[in-house]
């Protein structure tokens, strides 16, 4: 089975809403960047509260579970950074 | 003798084994004097407060699980880690999958045809870097809720009672106890090339009465488990048939 790029741009154009979206997007591209941005942040930020609280209550508080503290709260701050920096760019 | 901390992985069993000649024991450790030391730091942490370096064990000890001052853990148990390791690998495809979808069928064209020739469609890094991040963060939170699930499974063996706790998602917690002398009969049940190697499986405990058949899955060293579980419900008889003998 071989790709065809024309097939699958027919396909997309096929869709109604393609050219409305194009719109919208073109014209809040900023504010759709930084939305997008603030609900991941509060997605993280909701289920961060929800692990900590399980680990806290039925952890017990033990090595294992400030490591994961560590580690889990290191790499999101990197790539919750990586997000910001890049928003911010675009 | 140093204290130990009571929550292990699934294959490490703490047991002496002069008393349970075991023949392949993994991790040998008498803990009984610890856990009776336990029980007496447990009373001092409730009226001590916080600064008792015991209070860490609350969360293990006080969430549902009602502990009696002779009562000892005698394992810890979780499921094997191959188990984690198939919950992570199937994160992994999933993480993995919008790239090769990305890079084996779209090309920059497609996508800017798609978007109408629009600059703002043309993937610059920041767009690349700000797409993949978002990505990555959401793989990483699962990452960690699959640990969570993993890590809260838990099985308690006591010279008294088995505790099973099970963590089913974030909000469905189940704890249920078997008493020991209640054990009818134990089966272990390994399927499968990689369970044979990796030597993990199911563990099915019969109790007596109107309890239904009590299943501990993708526990390693089932055959060593179940002779620490045999072993203890024996003791566990023989302590409830000499009662009657004193009165």
């Amino acid at each position: 089975m071989s790709f065809n790029a024309n097939e699958f741009i027919t396909l997309f154009k096929s869709f109604g809403l393609t050219e409305s979206i194009d719109n919208i997007v073109s014209n809040n591209a900023n504010n759709i960047i930084w939305f997008v941005f603030f609900a991941v942040f509060a997605f993280f930020f909701i289920y961060s509260l929800i692990l900590i609280y399980h680990w806290f209550k039925y952890g017990g508080g033990l090595f294992a579970i400030w490591l994961a503290i560590i580690v889990y709260f290191s790499v999101s701050f990197i790539l919750i950074a990586a997000i910001y920096i890049s928003a911010i760019i675009i | 003798m140093s204290i130990i901390n009571p929550i292990r992985n699934s294959h490490e069993v703490f047991k002496s084994s002069q008393e349970l000649k075991l023949s392949n024991p993994v991790k040998v450790r008498e803990n009984s004097s610890y856990t009776n030391s336990l029980q007496d730091k447990r009373s001092a942490s409730a009226s001590n407060g916080t600064n008792n370096p015991y209070r860490k064990w609350r969360g293990i000890i006080s969430n549902g699980i009602n502990i009696s001052p002779d009562e000892k853990i005698k394992i810890t148990l979780r499921k094997h880690w191959f188990i984690l390791l198939k919950d992570i690998f199937g994160l992994i495809i999933l993480y993995i999958a919008p790239f090769i979808v990305y890079l084996y069928f779209f090309d920059n064209a497609v996508i800017t045809e798609f978007f109408n020739n629009k600059i703002y469609a043309r993937p610059t890094l920041p767009i690349i870097i700000f797409a993949i991040s978002i990505w990555t963060l959401i793989a990483w939170i699962k990452l960690f809720t699959i640990w969570t699930d993993y890590y809260l499974d838990v099985w308690f063996i006591t010279n008294k009672r088995i505790i099973d706790i099970e963590q089913k998602g974030f909000f469905r917690r189940e704890i249920s106890t078997f008493r020991m002398e209640r054990i009818q009969d134990i089966t272990i049940e390994i399927k499968g090339i990689l369970q044979t190697f990796l030597d993990f499986g199911d563990i099915h405990v019969q109790t007596a009465g109107e309890s239904q058949e009590f299943i501990i899955r993708g526990i390693g060293h089932p055959k060593q488990i179940k002779e620490i579980i045999m072993h203890q419900s024996d003791i566990a008889l023989e302590d409830r048939n000499q009662i009657p003998a004193i009165n």
